[in-house]
């Protein structure tokens, strides 16, 4: 594997896309005081406990 | 380790925003940060800068001119209870981003700028020289605010697909304010503790794709 290669294997890895109906998200600007996994953790298991929130708003 | 973007965000995918940052706003705020950010944009506005959003105005400029689209919501330009007098801060921003496109350098003059303001043609009577800009009212409601931008975004978005659509994109947003406690208890705050703009902001870019797949899992997506 090249160096040039390789450094784009780490940076998918340390960074994957995130997407929403086929739109590539940003980084948001600024720093959390959490980690992106920290946050998805968070965000996950949000959803899990309170599954009726997919109705709010319809 | 704490995130943090790489490098600032391109203009061209940057969105300026001019508004209150008080607890009455905060909804309007967070409906026009989901959207934009939904749109595969990034918000930019003083609390990048300052947990108040008190910034000096050269600041404020320098980050105007870092965005090629502003959206500028006057619709706090009222007499406060207090003093008998109106805050102009939003204006004045305003005005200079208008300043900027009009006679400004020649990449800020294909600048995109909207404005909120609470109800229909209040502007007529207040600021009437903005009369044939692009101008929405809200009516101090997120939904309409989520309508107004995702709308006006992808009238300017140039080439490219179509953006989500303001139903899903307000319908997501309605789900991830209900999460909001719960992510706040998961991420170990007090229930009193709101996640701050920045969080909130870094909230959004993870939730959106895991609601999507939820609904999907679902079976409404």
């Amino acid at each position: 594997m090249t160096v040039a290669a390789r450094k784009s294997t780490a940076k998918a890895k340390t960074s994957p896309k995130l997407t929403y109906h086929g739109v590539t998200i940003q980084s948001p600007p600024g720093r959390s005081r959490f980690t992106p996994e920290q946050i998805r953790k968070a965000v996950k298991a949000a959803i899990a406990k309170n599954p009726n929130a997919l109705s709010a708003g319809k | 380790m704490p995130s943090r973007p790489a490098s600032e965000p391109a203009p061209a995918r940057s969105v300026f925003i001019n508004c209150p940052f008080d607890e009455t706003y905060e909804p309007l705020l967070r409906a026009a940060c989901f959207t934009i950010m939904a749109c595969g944009l990034t918000p930019r506005c003083a609390l990048d800068f300052s947990d108040s959003g008190s910034v000096r105005l050269t600041e404020i400029v320098r980050l105007i001119t870092r965005c090629e689209r502003s959206i500028h919501d006057i619709s706090r330009v009222e007499l406060d209870a207090a003093s008998g007098l109106p805050r102009f801060n939003m204006p004045l921003e305003l005005g200079a981003d208008l300043g900027l496109r009009l006679e400004g350098p020649k990449a800020q003059r294909r600048r995109k700028t909207l404005i909120l303001d609470s109800a229909k043609h209040r502007y007529d009577i207040s600021l009437s020289d903005i009369s044939g800009l692009d101008i929405e009212a809200h009516g101090s409601d997120p939904t309409r605010v989520i309508k107004a931008v995702r709308d006006w975004l992808n009238a300017n978005r140039g080439e490219g697909p179509v953006f989500p659509g303001a139903k899903a994109i307000a319908e997501d947003f309605a789900a991830l304010d209900a999460y909001v406690p719960q992510i706040a208890r998961e991420l170990r705050l007090d229930p009193h503790d709101e996640l701050p703009h920045a969080d909130f902001l870094f909230v959004v870019a993870q939730a959106l794709p895991l609601i999507e797949q939820a609904r999907r899992d679902k079976g409404s997506p």
